[in-house]
């Protein structure tokens, strides 16, 4: 069994008092709550918090794993030989058991006073998992590998913990915050209580081309001075590949074309849409054929782009 | 080891979830509920109620929260996550952005 420092967690030398230790967690979930932090590690650090203070903050727990000494974090180690279970041989009785759970184990143990209170049946415990997931993925859905940790118990209601690995089909359509749910892939019930679910919580990793705002999605559309002057057919890609867009003569810079059923897969209903955003770029250098043809224009055009700005701004002059 | 291959479904329930339901996913007690429903914090007929029930499950628990509290902190995240989809939508529509 690993060793945690449930003092270094919370900051503390071993000798802090009840008030310390309320102290520091308060002002350490505060900081790192998955609820209130948006930091990708706070749920991590927020989860060794609440467990340090969970043991910390009840005296026998304290009490009990005061006794156990002190180890390096993370350093191997063997509780006393009373607090394995009694079926158990003596080399795998502390195998897949977590410091944690069984800190936990042994309060329930004394409060019960070591008889088994009434078969009451519990529902599983639903299980939260944050899958990230490409834009790609969600046009097309996609196969993801879970793996999970889960709680089973032994004979003497002891709880250890198994890896487990799911595969599972995270259906196309899904986007930015939405939530999938696995029925009863959660923990198991107890004493003939039903399991619990596995909940998905879907995140969309950003896109190099593609922004994403629920399942619309938008683009910047680079385009050349002349193929907005003149219109344009030009190839604009998709999630489902590359379709050609007609640009209309005139079109200016912001402008938004909008290509039908190009966006994410809805499963509600028809496809979202796909918005491209004009952008003219002008060619980095230019020849002097090029240079000449500009010329050529700019002294031919009788357009001016600001007459309207000028036409304002004397008005209110 | 074993790995089981599933399907996963929308978790959104249209229909929503009865207080017991609730009360038995969340650890939340029936009285603290249907206060929680009685300030408007918590609806059985949206289609999150299930996800907002154990948002205010967590932030008794783990801040030791009063029930004013969790209600108040509720409504606030709700309206920051409102915004965040809106702040989100704007700038994905931004070019450039």
């Amino acid at each position: 069994m690993k060793y945690k420092d449930y003092y270094a967690s919370l900051g503390l030398e071993r000798g802090a008092s009840d008030a310390d230790i309320k102290k520091a967690y308060r002002k350490l979930a505060h900081k790192y709550h998955p609820d209130v932090s948006k930091d990708p590690g706070a749920e991590a650090k927020f989860k060794e918090v609440a467990e340090a203070y969970q043991t910390l903050k009840d005296p026998e727990k304290r009490a009990a794993y005061d006794r156990l000494g002190t180890h390096s974090p993370g350093e191997e180690f063997r509780p006393p030989p009373d607090w394995g279970p009694q079926s158990a041989g003596p080399e795998e009785s502390f195998e897949g058991i977590d410091l944690a759970d069984l800190l936990a184990g042994l309060a329930g143990r004394q409060a019960r006073g070591g008889r088994s209170g009434a078969r009451m049946s519990f529902r599983g415990e639903d299980y939260e998992v944050r899958a990230d997931i490409s834009v790609e993925q969600a046009f097309e859905g996609a196969m993801l590998e879970l793996h999970l940790s889960i709680p089973e118990y032994d004979a003497e209601g002891r709880m250890r913990r198994v890896p487990k690995t799911l595969k599972v089909r995270v259906p196309k359509g899904a986007t930015d915050n939405q939530r999938l749910r696995l029925a009863g892939k959660g923990g198991p019930g107890l004493n003939g209580g039903p399991d619990g679910d596995l909940f998905l919580n879907v995140h969309l990793l950003p896109h190099r081309l593609y922004r994403v705002d629920g399942h619309d999605l938008h683009l910047d559309l680079p385009l050349a001075p002349w193929e907005v002057a003149l219109g344009a057919s030009v190839e604009v890609p998709t999630p489902g590949g590359p379709v050609q867009l007609k640009i209309p003569a005139g079109t200016s810079a912001g402008q938004k074309l909008r290509l039908a059923g190009r966006g994410l897969p809805n499963p509600k209903g028809a496809s979202a849409d796909l918005f491209a955003t004009v952008k003219i770029v002008m060619p980095k250098n230019t020849s002097p054929r090029e240079r000449e043809l500009l010329k050529e224009m700019a002294d031919s055009s009788n357009f001016s782009p600001r007459s309207e700005l000028l036409r304002e701004s004397a008005n209110e002059n | 080891m074993k790995i089981e291959v599933t399907e996963l479904t929308w978790a959104e329930q249209p229909s929503g979830y009865s207080l017991e339901e609730l009360a038995e996913r969340t650890q939340l007690s029936r009285a603290d509920l249907e206060m929680l429903i009685d300030c408007g914090a918590v609806s059985l007929r949206e289609p999150h109620a299930l996800e907002v029930a154990r948002v205010a499950a967590r932030l008794r628990s783990d801040f030791e929260v009063d029930l004013n509290g969790v209600a108040l902190a509720l409504t606030l995240l709700k309206r920051i996550a409102k915004l965040e989809i809106e702040l989100g939508g704007l700038r994905a529509r931004r070019p450039g952005a």
